[in-house]
């Protein structure tokens, strides 16, 4: 049992990353409508963030730092502040997205208006970050979070094969500049900022030494693998049931619908409490990375290993994150659109988060002998060559697709 | 230049490649909307979602449809070969409203089935709309 907890940290950090509210529509979206035409995006996405999270958490294991602190130590306060705003502004409004997701997620389980659930899922949220422990956190919401493992139980349920759902490019009635979009899309929410900074100050929270390396390889390899899995479920059960009746999903009713079609009320209910989970622990994790970022880069005590009286500012700037994805979401403005735009954003913000990790990771003066190999510099590189890539793509692909909408 | 070719790019008058374009977005959201409903009334029948559920996705679906009415209420037609197209899409838009109110709102599961039904034939209007005049 203990085996198991010790990974909750990456399977927590990946279903954030992987299946937050965004995650959970995109993947959805792309399948009824591209079916699994853009499968091989989350693999690229996969490989990508355990290249990069397996090297903040060596980072964070052998040198008892997070990778956010040793940036601004080894880069310097201008570069830092770069990739702080980049992170900031992407983090604090996937919280919002995500506080907003947790009362869609109440809302298909009671028929109250997720607004209404806002303030007290904003509540709770701060409760239980300024009074329960972190390991329970990232115990209960992560391994609950793997209900959503529903999906792929409910896509054998539905009995089609992934034969008729692949189409080499886009199908009939798309066009490659949507294809590109949502490629896009889908490889920024693989790689938001906020999973590696979250992955590496909660090594910390934990007190990863240079002896938790293998639990930290662990976790990359087993979290971030599931993370996409399960995203990959949400996009083949959304194909098999939408794509052929020719219609596009954009509601979390829709997501999970393929559940309750194939598994009944029962399956509809698991699959509920996985968007609850899901949702409330990326909510965590954003939260927490809001004051993580800042606290490290203005040199503050930060984390939940502390008692809040002595990390009292990182505290206030975790408040001031819910308050502030609060008051972006009394907009009115929906929670699922909110979230498409942030990866967009992120796409962005992505070379200003990997470049300087890159550049740690390579650091002896922190590693010593636990510096990258040929290999993992050889992928870190390719990999940095495609989120360059795509964060140059990402604005105009928005502008000619209108956000996807073709 | 840039701006100013943006903002005339934005306030042009419409024509028919751009009406045409708004009524098939329009048609893609109505037909979203109706299989939506329709998907969901027959879960209700099949009694594989909870009342709870099925009201939130009918609202959901209500909520894709009127954003669809505003769009096309939104823009006058062009030329007449546009106000054609409004004179096919219009009905078939005011039947939607009809038919997923109705089976949101079904009292038994006779009304369920009938609501389930047209919505599935709306469904399939639609699909021949956008046969006819997607690219």
């Amino acid at each position: 049992m203990k085996r198991l907890l010790s990974v909750a940290l990456g399977i927590l950090t990946a279903i954030g990353g992987f299946v937050d509210i965004g995650d959970i529509v995109a993947n959805a979206e792309a399948g009824a409508r591209f079916g699994i035409a853009l499968a091989w995006v989350l693999l690229v996405g996969v490989v990508g963030i355990c290249v990069y999270a397996e090297m903040s958490g060596r980072v964070s294991a052998v040198s008892g730092r997070p990778v956010f602190d040793l940036v601004r130590e080894r880069l310097g306060p201008r570069v830092a502040l770069a990739n702080l705003a980049g992170s900031l502004l992407v983090t604090v409004l996937t919280l919002g997205a995500e506080i907003g997701g947790v009362g869609l997620a109440l809302q298909l389980a009671t028929s109250v208006s997720y607004l209404l659930w806002v303030p007290l899922v904003a509540f709770v949220l701060w409760v239980a970050l300024w009074r329960v422990k972190f390991s329970v956190l990232e115990n209960v919401f992560g391994l609950t979070g793997l209900t959503l493992v529903v999906f792929v139980v409910a896509y054998f349920k539905l009995g089609v094969s992934p034969g008729q759902l692949w189409h080499p490019g886009p199908p009939p009635g798309e066009d490659w500049g949507t294809y590109w979009f949502f490629a896009v899309a889908l490889f920024a929410s693989a790689l938001t900022p906020y999973e590696v900074f979250f992955f590496s100050s909660g090594a910390v929270e934990e007190r990863w030494s240079r002896k938790d390396l293998v639990t930290s390889r662990v976790n990359v390899f087993l979290g971030f693998p599931l993370g996409g899995l399960l995203a990959f479920a949400l996009m083949l059960t959304s194909a098999a049931v939408f794509q052929p009746l020719g219609a596009s999903v954009d509601t979390l009713s829709q997501t999970a619908m393929p559940a309750a079609i194939a598994l009944g009320k029962i399956g509809l209910a698991v699959a509920i409490l996985g968007f609850f989970a899901a949702t409330f622990g990326a909510a965590m994790e954003t939260a927490l990375s809001t004051g993580y970022t800042v606290a490290q880069y203005l040199g503050w005590n930060w984390g939940k290993l502390r008692r809040p009286r002595e990390a009292a500012r990182f505290h206030t700037v975790v408040i001031v994150g819910i308050l502030t994805g609060v008051a972006v979401l009394f907009t009115t403005i929906d929670p699922i659109q909110l979230t498409e735009y942030t990866l967009l954003f992120s796409a962005v913000a992505l070379p200003l988060t990997y470049l300087p990790i890159l550049v740690v990771a390579n650091d002896r003066g922190y590693l010593g002998d636990r510096v990258n190999g040929r290999f993992a510099n050889v992928l870190g590189v390719a990999y940095l060559i495609v989120v360059l890539i795509a964060a140059i793509a990402a604005i105009p692909l928005m502008i000619i697709t209108r956000m996807g909408g073709g | 230049m840039l701006w100013a070719g943006f903002a005339y790019n934005v306030a042009k008058p419409a024509d028919f490649p751009a009406y045409e374009r708004t009524m098939v977005q329009v048609a893609g959201s109505a037909h979203d909307a109706a299989q939506t409903g329709r998907l969901t009334g027959e879960q209700e029948l099949a009694g594989k979602v909870t009342v709870l559920f099925a009201r939130t996705s009918f609202d959901d679906a209500a909520k894709a449809l009127a954003g669809a009415q505003k769009k096309f209420a939104s823009q006058g037609p062009p030329d007449d070969r546009s106000a054609a197209l409004r004179d096919r899409l219009s009905p078939l838009l005011a039947a939607a409203v009809v038919a997923l109110g109705d089976t949101a709102e079904a009292p038994d599961d006779a009304a369920l089935r009938a609501g389930v039904q047209r919505l599935d034939e709306l469904a399939g209007q639609f699909d021949d709309f956008l046969s006819a005049y997607a690219q």
